[in-house]
């Protein structure tokens, strides 16, 4: 169904583009903000991603690579508003814990909140090849797909991207317990 | 911190938490915008089965669409039969008949030019209408009308349809205007209702058959009639001179 619909789309069919955003929309902002970790930043790249969909969608050659494709703009739109943002990196702002009813018993406040500080240290491009593999799922062949690069190179891009949270994650912790020594 | 698999786990239950669903405005930007956004073209949409003759069908197959393209443009750009008596003035008839462009049929099988096909993704069936009230004006009627999204999905509706007052055979007592091509579109979550004033005048036609309410053509020639205040209402208005046309427009749709 959804093939056919980005045929019609392809084909300048708005409303069939309106039916494909409409349904993609949410799972393209839930991807840009777990990258720029910014709602509004977030919402400007879905909007720009979206747009972009809709001006290059008749270059897209296999209708059913389209959600591949839409995250692929998304990620380049996340990139382009991280270089847009002059504070990137330097902004570290904690997001206050979400309000939903089920309590998190994953990983207290303090956990999150050295992720967060950690996440914020990364480059758009490993923020975005970890949520790609930790938050969408994709196997590193989608990754490489979606990003447009070899396997090989998503590959080391998550393998360096997880070893540079956690060190950024150990480095903050670090002042943190000599100053815990010297007290 | 351990090992790594609990890192993992970690990292992806901080993930979870956020944010999942776009904001209304996000939509709204870019149903806005798409219109007065042409896509572009793709140079590979030749057939497959003609790749491997390269060049000179790939030379032939070019200019068979450039005159293609070149006749939709003449035929798009040239003068319209009800557009004569319009010259003088720059009104939106030199881009497309109202009626053409308000025709599913119309629209379905005319190639080009597809910026002015009504985008309307919402479809009769998961729409339902209602007049709340009608009111009296200087010379109109002003109907209260609201729009429900029946359906389990969202979906989206222009800002402004084009209106019918029709009666109880649904026979068109007035009929109005299509919309302008560029009004934004807006989302339309499943039991979410949007609302609009309707406002008619000078009907100075046969007594109607109850009940008279109004319909709202979709941009796929369907329509969606809103249930009227009641059964046996048949009130039209009043005739300002028959010399004078009817009249039918709404506001747009507003939450």
């Amino acid at each position: 169904m959804q093939a056919g619909l980005v045929e019609r789309a392809q084909r300048g069919d708005q409303e069939a583009f309106a039916a494909l955003a409409t349904a993609s929309a949410d799972r393209c902002y839930a991807l840009a903000y777990r990258i720029l970790r910014d709602m509004h930043l977030a919402q400007d790249a879905t909007q720009q991603a979206l747009l972009s969909a809709w001006r290059d969608l008749p270059t897209l050659r296999d209708p059913e690579r389209f959600e591949a494709w839409l995250y692929r703009l998304v990620v380049r739109a996340c990139y382009a508003e991280a270089t847009r943002d002059r504070r990137w990196g330097a902004r570290v702002r904690l997001i206050p814990p979400d309000n939903s009813a089920v309590p998190d018993t994953s990983s207290s406040i303090a956990d999150r909140d050295e992720l967060e500080r950690g996440f914020r240290r990364l480059t758009p491009e490993q923020r975005a090849v970890l949520v790609l593999h930790h938050y969408v799922g994709y196997p590193l062949t989608e990754i490489a797909e979606t990003l447009g690069i070899p396997v090989g190179t998503a590959r080391s891009r998550l393998h360096y991207a997880t070893r540079q949270l956690r060190a950024a994650i150990e480095a903050d912790a670090r002042p943190t317990s000599s100053k815990e020594r010297t007290a | 911190m351990t090992s790594g698999s609990s890192f993992d786990d970690r990292l992806q239950d901080w993930l979870e938490d956020g944010p999942t669903d776009a904001p209304h405005q996000v939509l709204d930007t870019v149903f806005a915008a798409v219109p007065s956004i042409p896509q572009r073209r793709a140079a590979w949409r030749l057939p497959s089965t003609i790749s491997p003759m390269l060049g000179f069908a790939r030379v032939l197959a070019g200019i068979a669409i450039t005159v293609g393209l070149g006749s939709a443009l003449f035929l798009f750009l040239r003068p319209t039969p009800g557009g004569v008596g319009d010259q003088g003035s720059p009104s939106p008839a030199a881009v497309a008949p109202p009626s053409a462009v308000a025709s599913g049929a119309a629209t379905a099988s005319t190639p080009a030019p597809s910026a002015l096909v009504l985008v309307v993704p919402c479809d009769n069936a998961t729409l339902a209408a209602r007049i709340t009230l009608w009111e009296g004006a200087a010379g109109h009627r002003i109907a209260h009308v609201e729009l429900t999204n029946t359906g389990s999905s969202a979906c989206v509706v222009r800002a402004t349809l084009r209106p019918q007052l029709v009666d109880g055979k649904r026979s068109v007592l007035i009929d109005g205007a299509a919309p302008a091509g560029s009004d934004p579109l807006l989302t339309l979550a499943p039991g979410k209702t949007l609302k609009t004033l309707v406002q008619d005048g000078n009907y100075c036609g046969p007594t109607p058959v109850a009940p008279v309410s109004i319909a709202f053509v979709l941009g796929d020639g369907s329509h969606v009639l809103a249930a009227p205040v009641s059964a046996t209402d048949a009130t039209v208005p009043p005739c300002l001179g028959s010399g004078s046309k009817a009249d039918i427009e709404m506001q747009p749709w507003a939450p």
